[in-house]
């Protein structure tokens, strides 16, 4: 074969080694294989690591995934006794993770071999189907009285169950477990469940009404959009009978006692407004109305039928809907508050960042001290006064009512004017540069001078005299630095 | 002195922590199977059923058939997804209110009450790095909730080279 590296036994290891050579090597001084063939010296592919990030990972866990004790009522994971993960790996994951639990790695791996028939060297050699077998894991985060004195500390093991295998176990590196419940919607106690509620759930009885109504529809339009003329064979009809037709018709039949009128048609449904009405309703119970969809007020919402009807709806719908967003952000703040206490104890190289354009570089042993404890990290979103539709009606009625009343607060201070301007006009995602109170204030006043009748001659007198004094302290400036250069130059 | 609450490992300890989970799990596990109040179908079912439900499938009959044999034979079993026209609108809305917002948080000091700007800027920036494509997670996070009523996030330390 030939392009082969040449393979020599390493006299301290044990282990065979390509030669190593210098590629600047004259070629004069490369050496003759067995055969009396000179070797050539080649490149050998080779792996070099850089770190890209390092840091808090998120993975999301589904509602299957997880298992607590049974009864549990309390949303937060870190209030149960226990928390497991269930997740399914293949044999190539066990690969290189065999070594001391301690330390993150994971035991009784030879176990598992045996108990799979599987011999881990011959892995990449001899790849067979038990290679892509799942095997189910469960990783579990729980308190146990696993010290001397029984006292539970928080531990972190991963178990096999099918083949009762204990994996590996540790003491928990968090400060709490690293596992956050997302819910926008508590479930009743009596269902003893911690788990929240979804649209399907809550909507369960109106989707049930709008697919049944639909169908009937669907179905009564397979019946009735081309109705069976039925006729009986005992009815004895004549067939000029029953073709007349209109106000005052007799159809003389003779199967029947007596007279009576004929049956009225079934009456009719509106299956259209049913469905309307349906639809608005489970919008509504998660805060969406047909006006937030920009759907025509009369098509979805026929209730809703005038301007102040319409802003109730939609203010409703914006406290339903600020109460969704909190729920989201007290469990963000958990999350960012877990993510910074990981940062102060597990960061394991420099990271820089840019505050204002300036690169800041925050090493390991800086990490106590930048990540400090004494810091709360708080999600700022409430959905109420975070809500850009909310946040433009308010300001732009709030900055309405101070104009018009010429509040001497608000638009008597530039201060508060300019703030309340900036905020106004930021909820629209504008971003003017808005002058400097005082500046704006100065501007003013020279304004006002200006259309006075001397005003014009006096600034004019003014900006000369400030020019004249800016220079001369300009000329002071340059005659000391040339004092302080010249004693520099005696020194050295 | 040793420490007093020194964690030994020895083969009593590991099989006790081995039939403790064993024993939890089972427990747990029979939970799923328990019938959801006011219903006989286990949860693990039902939430089946809310998936369904939001992919816009039936919901008068069977899940999975365009027809069905009652009232009468092959009469309409159509589903209308209704979840989803105001889930999908919910999401982003929910997204835009919360990790969308600039910044999405605020650090402070509890000592002096007041903001601390770097730790904001540097939890804001990695919040919401690329790196980290939180923001697809969350997409997904969102849209999971509102479908079976929640999900769990996980935060593990992680470097990779």
């Amino acid at each position: 074969m030939t392009n082969q590296p040449v393979m020599v036994p390493n006299q301290e290891t044990g282990a065979v080694e390509p030669i190593f050579a210098d590629p600047n090597m004259p070629e004069e001084l490369w050496p003759v294989g067995p055969d009396g063939v000179k070797l050539k010296i080649a490149k050998t592919p080779s792996i070099t690591t850089e770190k890209i990030r390092e840091g808090p990972q998120l993975s999301l866990r589904p509602y299957e995934s997880i298992l607590f004790p049974p009864g549990s009522q309390a949303t937060d994971p870190n209030d149960w006794d226990y928390i497991v993960d269930k997740f399914t790996v293949t044999p190539y994951w066990f690969l290189g993770k065999e070594g001391d639990p301690f330390e993150g790695k994971l035991q009784n791996i030879d176990k598992l071999w045996r108990i799979l028939k599987i011999d881990p060297n011959m892995l990449h050699l001899k790849p067979d189907q038990r290679l892509f077998e799942p095997i189910n894991l469960c990783e579990v985060h729980f308190k146990f009285p696993a010290t001397q004195t029984g006292k539970p500390v928080e531990l972190i093991a991963i178990i096999d169950p099918e083949h009762n295998l204990l994996l590996g176990w540790r003491v928990s590196p968090f400060h709490r477990r690293p596992y956050f419940h997302r819910l926008v919607w508590s479930r009743d106690k009596k269902e003893q469940s911690p788990h929240g509620k979804g649209i399907p759930e809550t909507i369960w009885g109106l989707r049930n009404a709008l697919d049944a109504n639909l169908n009937q529809d669907l179905d009564a339009g397979n019946l009735y959009n081309h109705p069976p003329l039925l006729l009986s064979s005992l009815a004895m009809l004549e067939d000029e009978d029953y073709e007349m037709v209109g106000p005052g018709t007799q159809w003389v039949m003779q199967d029947i006692n007596g007279a009576k009128f004929l049956p009225p048609p079934i009456s009719k449904r509106d299956p259209l407004a049913m469905e309307n009405w349906l639809f608005s309703m489970a919008q509504r119970v998660w805060s969406v109305t047909d006006l937030n969809l920009n759907a025509p007020t009369s098509s979805l919402s026929p209730n809703v039928s005038t301007a102040t009807g319409v802003v109730s709806v939609l203010n409703q719908g914006n406290i339903k809907y600020g109460h969704l967003t909190k729920r989201l952000s007290v469990v963000d703040t958990k999350e960012y508050q877990f993510c910074h206490e990981m940062f102060r104890t597990m960061l394991a190289n420099p990271r820089m960042i840019s505050v204002k354009g300036k690169p800041i570089v925050i090493g390991p042993e800086d990490r106590e001290q930048f990540f400090r404890r004494t810091v709360r990290i708080v999600a700022v979103g409430n959905g109420v006064t975070t809500n850009p539709t909310l946040r433009q009606q308010i300001f732009s009625n709030l900055y309405q009512i101070f104009v018009s009343t010429q509040n001497p607060f608000v638009i008597g201070d530039l201060e508060v004017y300019k703030e309340l301007t900036d905020r106004l006009q930021n909820a629209f995602g504008a971003n003017l540069s808005l002058k400097d109170p005082q500046i704006l204030q100065d501007l003013t006043l020279i304004q006002r001078v200006l259309q006075t009748q001397n005003g014009r001659a006096r600034i004019a007198q003014a900006v000369q005299e400030s020019v004249a004094e800016l220079q001369a302290a300009q000329q002071l400036q340059q005659q000391g630095q040339g004092v302080t250069n010249g004693s520099s130059a005696i020194v050295q | 002195m040793p420490p007093r609450d020194l964690i030994v490992r020895n083969p009593v300890l590991e099989k006790a922590i081995l039939d403790y989970l064993l024993k939890a799990i089972s427990n747990s596990e029979s939970w799923w199977r328990d019938p959801v109040y006011g219903s006989f179908r286990g949860r693990s079912d039902v939430l089946s059923d809310y998936r369904k439900r939001m992919e816009g499938r039936r919901s008068v009959a069977q899940l999975d058939q365009d027809r069905k044999d009652s009232p009468f034979p092959r009469s309409s079993n159509i589903g209308v997804g209704i979840e989803m026209v105001f889930a999908e609108f919910l999401n982003p809305v929910l997204l835009a209110n919360t990790h969308d917002l600039d910044p999405p948080l605020q650090a402070v000091d509890e000592t002096t009450e007041k903001e601390e700007e770097t730790l904001t800027v540097f939890h804001s920036q990695y919040q919401k790095s690329e790196d980290l494509g939180k923001r697809e997670l969350l997409e997904q996070s969102i849209r999971e909730t509102l479908t079976v009523g929640g999900v769990f996030h996980k935060w593990n330390w992680s470097s990779f080279w």
